[in-house]
């Protein structure tokens, strides 16, 4: 067998492998058998008939394709073996040559990832604040929740709330398209700003009292949303059923306990306050983390075979088909909407992709430097975190994360988190461990092996059964036990 | 019937054809319809440069089929041939496919 090994750039191997006689006949004969057993020759039993019959029957093509299918594999393998090549992905065959037997395959390598100095990377931070107007809106909206509406006797005032009976229409109203609403006992608050039904149509309604109907004009504003409706002349009939007053609660401890477990009006606003800033601070961070990664992804030279981008893209597209089944939508649909082909949006998710593909790159190269890892307890634990939140069906959840492949899914996930939150220091200058010794480069994360995995998922079932006493009380219905059993956790 | 070359039709490959070649020295084939021995004899001789020792003959009956799934069944015919089994000298044989030398 004459192997030649070319690399090429992009990371990818050419792999040209010619194929000796030996090799190639007992394939051929193989492959002779097995055309034979599917298919009928005239004269002979299905499996019965011999070489040269199946060759003369099928023709020489197809004889070679049928062992190619099954030889090209077996020296694939085999020549990766000999030279030493190790594959970062699957190869592919490229091209076959025919007497002599010529296979060319291209084999993806491992990327290669350059940080560069990474940990001299420094991105400002800026720590969030929450200003006193921020808090103070969020109490006022709270406050707003509590308004009590009572009806009254006098004609509606800005901030009522009125029942009302609305019908709208464009010119004269004949054609159906010029139909706009007829909504029967709508509450709406009266607001200036509102937009719904029309704008202006608060305005109209103000000073109309219980019983009243009135008739008006509205024009739509050149700016308006909708462009069909713009510059139009709008007939409204109205008729007011009732008008309500809303009285917002005084701001008191009285307010503040209603609210919720809190003890003052001070200390509601403490917690208010906590609140947006913990809401604050997270989105803050999260943007932070992406602008570190960015940058470390805008410095790095990151180096892969074409092949990883294609199946990055798959990846990408999955996804998006993903999103859609859960809106009762597939792809095929999608694209009608969107109007473009499968290759459309598939050229247009490229870039897409590849910031995908060159980010989890360069967090891998992070995690292997800075040798972070991962143990099976952090994996336990993110289980058991998001298991614990459904309560009565925590036993399922944590059955259903406890399988091979998705606490490999966590512990990569655990690890991506880790990756990112030593940027995050390293960005902010915070002191940092040092790097580990180093690795072979280009490793890939390593994970749990599945004996431990294996061994937590007994333990976690064992976990899961009812205790006895609680099943026999529980007699048939015996699905109602495990609930109970959880029941402690829900807090 | 002419030339001794209008005798031989074709060679019949089949299973049992295939065994005959193998351990009987024997080769089938199929032949004009009034052809006889004596010329199958001359022809196989002529052409495939080998000694006969023997020759059978029979008349391959026709195949009967019927066609139409539905509504008329109807009969058909195939075509009865002739087939001869050429029994040749031990040491010596014709490569079927070669064709006439």
């Amino acid at each position: 067998m004459k192997i030649d090994t070319q690399p090429q750039e992009n990371r990818t191997l050419k792999l040209t492998v010619e194929v000796d006689d030996e090799r190639l006949q007992p394939a051929l004969r193989a492959a002779a058998r097995r055309i034979s057993k599917g298919h009928r020759i005239p004269g002979f039993r299905p499996g019965k008939a011999p070489y040269e019959v199946v060759l003369r029957h099928f023709g020489e093509n197809t004889l070679y394709q049928t062992a190619l299918e099954d030889l090209s594999q077996s020296i694939y393998k085999e020549v990766l073996e000999r030279e030493q090549i190790e594959p970062y992905a699957a190869g592919e065959l490229q091209d076959i040559q025919l007497k002599p037997v010529v296979l060319t395959y291209s084999v993806p390598l491992a990327p290669q990832v350059e940080l560069g100095d990474y940990r001299a990377l420094r991105v400002p931070f800026e720590a969030p604040s929450v200003g006193g107007e921020a808090v103070q809106e969020q109490l006022e909206r709270l406050r707003e929740h509590q308004a009590v509406v009572e009806p009254v006797g006098r004609p509606a005032q800005l901030a009522d709330v009125v029942t009302l009976d609305a019908k709208a229409f464009l010119n004269t109203g004949e054609n159906p398209s010029d139909f706009l609403l007829a909504d029967q006992d709508v509450s709406l608050v009266l607001d200036e700003k509102a937009d719904w039904p029309m704008p202006g149509f608060a305005a109209q309604v103000v000073g109309m009292s219980a019983g009243e109907e009135r008739k008006f004009d509205l024009a739509f504003a050149d700016d308006f949303a909708n462009e069909s409706l713009r510059g139009q002349a709008a007939h409204v009939e109205v008729a007011v059923k009732e008008v309500k007053a809303r009285t917002l609660p005084e701001w008191d401890d009285e307010l503040a306990r209603s609210l919720g477990d809190y003890e003052s009006l001070e200390a509601l606003r403490a917690r208010v306050r906590e609140d947006l800033e913990r809401q604050a601070s997270r989105q803050v961070e999260r943007a932070y983390a992406d602008q570190v990664i960015d940058q470390l992804v805008g410095q790095a030279t990151v180096t892969y075979p074409p092949m990883l981008l294609e199946h990055e893209l798959d990846d990408v597209l999955n996804d998006l088909d993903r999103r859609l089944r859960e809106q009762r939508l597939t792809l095929d649909d999608y694209l009608k909407i969107q109007n473009k082909t499968r290759e459309q949006l598939r050229a247009e998710s490229r870039p897409v992709a590849e910031s995908r593909l060159k980010r989890s790159l360069v967090l891998g190269r992070v995690v292997s430097l800075e040798g972070l890892t991962v143990d099976a307890e952090e994996v336990d634990e993110r289980v058991e975190a998001l298991s614990t939140p459904w309560g009565e069906r925590a036993g399922e959840m944590r059955k259903a994360l406890s399988t091979d492949d998705s606490r490999r899914v966590l512990a990569v996930e655990l690890l991506t988190n880790k990756a990112v939150e030593r940027l995050v220091a390293i960005g902010k200058g915070e002191a940092v461990p040092p790097p580990a010794p180093l690795g072979e480069t280009g490793e890939r994360p390593t994970l749990i092996e599945p004996a431990t995995a294996a061994a937590d998922t007994a333990e976690t079932a064992a976990e899961v059964n009812p205790p006895p006493a609680a099943a026999a009380e529980a007699g048939p219905g015996v699905a109602a036990a495990p609930a109970q059993a959880e029941a402690p956790n829900q807090s | 019937m002419t030339t001794i070359y209008e005798v031989l039709r074709r060679p019949i490959e089949t299973e049992k054809s295939r065994h005959q070649n193998a351990k009987l020295h024997q080769y089938v084939f199929e032949v004009a319809r009034d052809a006889t021995k004596v010329q199958i004899k001359d022809a196989v001789q002529t052409l495939f440069d080998v000694e006969v020792r023997k020759v059978n003959v029979l008349v391959a009956p026709a195949k009967r089929g019927r066609r139409g799934k539905y509504g008329r069944r109807t009969v058909v015919r195939g075509q009865e041939y002739k087939k001869a089994v050429v029994t040749i000298r031990a040491d010596q044989s014709i490569d079927v496919f070669e064709g006439v030398k």
